[in-house]
């Protein structure tokens, strides 16, 4: 491989890792909120959202923060990187389309409950920030390697 | 080959349970005290069985409802609930509602919390839109009987919010984030839906659990 091409390779490795930082960022701080608070606070305001049978609310609120927990924890180490990219990706799309569906069907939303009880979000910036992780989770699953990651310790 | 399969497996695993570890650590509980419960708010009988704190918050919609479904449950269970209000006001959304909180204690002062507490939330639409909230305090006191003069003094009294602060410090520890939440022993109910779906459904469930208890 030529020096050009290596330093490009080792820059777009330094990208990768900065948009690895972002997503599990997000993806932690939301996880972190979610289970340290109660459970039945964000099944309350999973419940707004009118989507899922209340039977459903309660074990969805306590099982999705563990998927962000390990999905943002995956990221942050760079663990399989791209399966958890694939599933922060999904995780957000699917955050956007209940989002989405609020706003089409005219339902009030003070807040999102994306980050829990404790950082009410606004759910025009919720959607626009699940677009950003959208975009950056495709970015991540597209890219193979990427710096200081575990992915690269355990191949070598 | 299998020295990288080994060390992927490995991190995994670490990275895992670090992650799992570190959940359990930061969840504990920072409630360990016993709750205090003001004869004055307590609803139904104060020896019942189970006993339910509510913390609620005057200007919140949910928590009027939940108020009429607190009726009801407490005409369900008459000998077993007991119902405690706890002041939750919610000050960063609802500017005027620690006035109302302190109104109500006012109202306790003289032995009229419940009449009190039941005409705030009938009112709910209509004090917070009042150009003067504490003139409309002291009329509703008016209405009710009560010595308005003693109410005034009262309401400028700044002991009074001592005991929301204190009911307000005790919902912080016990992870009370939003209004209504209801805590039944160990169970936990947020919003007035989930009071409205698993409320009567748990307080059964403690009842019999206590019947069980005694027999034993």
């Amino acid at each position: 491989m030529k020096e050009e091409e290596k330093e490009k390779t080792r820059n777009q490795d330094w990208a990768a890792l900065a948009v690895r930082l972002f997503v599990s960022s997000v993806f932690l701080i939301s996880a972190y909120i979610k289970l340290l608070e109660p459970a039945e606070e964000f099944a309350a305001a999973i419940e707004a959202y009118k989507i899922l049978p209340s039977f459903l609310l309660l074990p969805f609120a306590k099982i999705v923060p563990w998927f962000e927990l390990f999905a943002g924890g995956f990221l942050l180490a760079g663990y399989l990187t791209r399966l958890s990219a694939a599933a922060a990706g999904i995780l957000s799309s699917m955050f956007f389309i209940a989002l989405a569906s609020v706003k089409l069907r005219g339902i009030p939303l003070d807040s999102c409950g994306c980050f829990g009880s404790a950082l009410p979000d606004d759910p025009w910036k919720a959607m626009f920030l699940d677009v950003v992780l959208i975009a950056a989770s495709a970015y991540l699953l597209k890219r193979k390697t990427s710096a200081f990651s575990l992915d690269n310790w355990t191949e070598r | 080959m299998a020295k990288r399969k080994m060390r992927f497996i490995a991190a995994g695993l670490v990275l895992a349970i670090c992650l799992v570890a570190s959940v359990m650590l930061l969840r504990r509980s920072h409630w360990a005290g016993q709750t205090t419960m003001p004869l004055e708010r307590i609803r139904g009988k104060s020896n019942a069985p189970v006993v339910m704190v509510e913390f609620t918050d005057f200007q919140c919609p949910s928590c009027k409802k939940a108020s009429l479904l607190i009726h009801e449950l407490l005409e369900r269970y008459p000998d077993d609930l007991a119902v405690v209000f706890k002041h939750f006001p919610l000050e960063t959304i609802h500017p005027l509602v620690r006035q109302a909180h302190e109104a109500a204690q006012c109202a306790q002062a003289q032995k009229k919390f419940w009449p009190y507490h039941d005409l705030l939330f009938e009112k709910q639409e209509e004090w917070p839109k009042s150009k003067d909230v504490k003139a409309e305090f002291l009329r509703y006191a008016g209405d009710l009987g009560l010595n308005q003069e003693v109410f005034a003094a009262c309401l400028n009294d700044p002991k009074t919010g001592l005991a929301i602060s204190a009911d307000a410090a005790e919902g912080k520890l016990r992870q009370v984030d939003s209004t209504p939440t209801f805590l039944l022993g160990e169970f936990r109910l947020v919003g007035s839906s989930q009071l409205h779906r698993d409320g009567a459904r748990l307080i059964e469930l403690l009842i019999n659990e206590r019947r069980r208890k005694r027999k034993n």
